[in-house]
């Protein structure tokens, strides 16, 4: 695995998308690169930041769907056409 | 009132670890750890009365249980989510999800740690709102197409068949734009990543 190939499947590789040898060869390059441990790192980082920035951390419920998300959702369908 | 972890000590019963797969964690912990053996629930449903992020909860998982001397150890590999372990193993790889301790008034506990822990909160409150504002402006500053993409999935926690299906386009799109979004932004908070991981 190189360096580019472990960002552009790092998605994959999180979600379990990949194959056990592959994870394996994945997990090699991560213990040798430390470019790439801290690339995981930060990419993992930045989706727990997604999470936290719409936690109102006074509210006791998690704050709700974005207003504008609906019609955003809408707007990507008829994009697809 | 004063409950800490420490005076749940007494109480402390397991350590629950995600895994990608059961049965490559079950070999490890015999080979490595010495546990003697496992038993192995297959498809446990956590279906009724369990919620994920406030809404019902319709996961599944493989749980295996062994015990390294008086510890019981267990091992979770999720089959279907979300959940919060397809959340955990998301956010942070597999490894140490949990220390369960079956304590004599579940309630009071809860109440008593809630309570331990506000204070440390209150502190960082503005600072923490502050960061939450610059992700939340980042995520607004993405194309809309991926912008969607990363709230359904990351934020709404809906998976990537649903997120497919609302949005009328190929399972393997969703999963291009959810990364190229977590990309984008990554490299947009990339200054201020260093800070809030130490």
């Amino acid at each position: 695995v190189t360096c580019q190939e472990l960002v552009e499947f790092l998605a994959a590789y999180l979600e379990t998308d990949l194959g056990p040898a592959e994870a394996e060869e994945f997990e090699r390059h991560m213990a040798m690169c430390e470019d790439c441990r801290n690339y995981v790192e930060t990419y993992q980082k930045t989706v727990a930041l997604e999470r936290e920035a719409f936690e109102d951390p006074s509210a006791t419920v998690p704050s709700g769907v974005p207003e504008d998300l609906i019609t955003a959702i809408l707007a990507a369908r008829k994009q697809q056409g | 009132m004063s409950e800490t972890l420490g005076d749940l000590a007494p109480y402390f019963f397991q350590t629950g670890y995600v895994v990608r797969e059961v049965d490559v964690a079950e070999e490890w912990f015999q080979r490595v750890m010495g546990v003697p053996s496992f038993f192995r629930m297959e498809n446990v449903a956590f279906g009724e009365g369990c919620s994920y992020r406030g809404r019902p909860a319709d996961a599944v998982a493989h749980l295996s249980i062994g015990y390294l001397g008086e510890t019981q150890i267990e091992l979770i590999e999720s089959v279907r989510g979300p959940s919060i372990y397809t959340e955990f193993l998301e956010r942070k790889g597999p490894g140490l999800h949990h220390l369960a301790f079956a304590v004599p008034d579940f309630g009071a506990s809860v109440a008593a740690l809630r309570e331990a822990g506000r204070g440390a909160s209150r502190l960082s409150k503005a600072k923490r709102r502050a960061a939450a504002k610059r992700v939340r402006d980042a995520i607004e500053s993405l194309p809309e197409a991926h912008r969607v993409v990363l709230i359904l999935r990351d934020i709404e926690g809906v998976d990537t068949a649903e997120t497919a299906k609302l949005l009328s386009v190929k399972p393997n799109l969703v999963k291009v734009r959810l990364h190229r979004a977590r990309q984008a932004l990554r490299n947009l908070l990339e200054p201020h990543l260093r800070e809030s991981l130490s």
